[in-house]
């Protein structure tokens, strides 16, 4: 085989993907708390299950199929000594990371000035939070919980052994 | 002059495999969608629902009753006027309602600043996580 790395990240990949187990928790003072990676996901509103949830996770789920299946052509193709890239394993992770990011900014300039109420929502990627809001006399304090699982460290050797194929790559050039 | 066409036929099957996924599966959800809409309608009555009403006044206690239709417990950890204050923090189950029993200190002094619209009483909820501190006029 010409290309190991570039083979054991898919591999790796594949069993990633086929694990049905979220990769993140996060959770807005308890009233809000969700289960999720970019293949599935719960909802829970004030301790009850989101139906609309269902309907979410069949979209995830279909995205499950479809990297599965680029996976699988990805491992024929190395077996048979084609440098074949499908990068979406590489980029899952790393967007966990960049999101919190975004969520700050939609939180703090959008929602904050559509609705008229001063938000002080903090950057948060991972850990522990305290967002408070003032409304109508009222002023509510929610702890902000945001953790990865087991399974989300899990998903970052992929996108590991897929830099070091870049790199080597780039080095026989 | 021959033209080669590269098929990527890793996205071509992940495709149609992903949509056949989201038709068979649709067919058999139909109904959450309405149910769906449904529930997030029910999260817009909680607010309603969620009543602290007085069930008895004297000149020692008001008892109030507190009704929680949310699906977790609400703990009340105090309820203070200038008058009353809570004796101690209670916790409300889910889908259920309690009497909670606040301690009037001056009687007269608190008719007298009901009558005047000045009775302010400071309420904290907590649910999980959350803490609530609101200020109300009673």
């Amino acid at each position: 085989m010409k290309y190991p790395i570039l083979f054991s990240y898919y591999i790796i990949s594949l069993i990633v993907v086929l694990i049905p187990l979220p990769w993140w928790y996060y959770s807005v003072g308890g009233i809000f708390q969700t289960y999720e990676s970019p293949f599935q996901i719960s909802l829970n509103f004030f301790g009850d299950s989101l139906i609309l949830g269902n309907i979410l996770n069949i979209l995830l789920n279909a995205f499950r199929i479809y990297v599965v299946v680029n996976l699988i052509y990805g491992i024929i193709l190395v077996t048979r000594n084609n440098k074949y890239r499908y990068s979406t394993m590489f980029w899952l992770p790393i967007f966990y990371f960049i999101d919190p990011i975004i969520i700050y900014f939609i939180i703090n300039y959008f929602l904050g000035l559509a609705l008229h109420i001063p938000i002080s929502y903090p950057i948060l990627i991972i850990g522990e939070e305290n967002l408070s809001v003032t409304s109508q006399g009222a002023n509510i304090r929610m702890l902000i919980i945001s953790e990865p699982t087991i399974l989300f460290w899990v998903s970052l050797i992929p996108t590991i052994l897929y830099v070091l194929f870049l790199t080597i790559e780039r080095k026989k050039n | 002059m021959r033209i080669k066409i590269i098929v990527n036929w890793g996205k071509i099957f992940g495709i149609i495999f992903a949509i056949l996924f989201i038709f068979i599966s649709f067919q058999t959800i139909k109904h959450d969608y309405y149910l769906g809409i449904q529930q997030i309608k029910s999260f817009t009555n909680v607010q309603n629902d969620l009543k602290i009403s007085i069930v008895s006044f004297n000149k020692t206690n008001i008892v109030l009753n507190v009704n929680n239709p949310l699906n977790l417990s609400i703990t009340i950890y105090n309820i203070t006027g200038k008058y009353v204050y809570l004796k101690k923090p209670y916790i409300v189950p889910p889908h259920n309602s309690k009497d909670i029993i606040l301690i009037v200190t001056n009687y007269s002094e608190l008719i007298n600043n009901i009558s005047n619209n000045t009775e302010t009483l400071t309420i904290s909820l907590g649910i999980l996580n959350t803490t609530i501190n609101e200020v109300e006029t009673l």
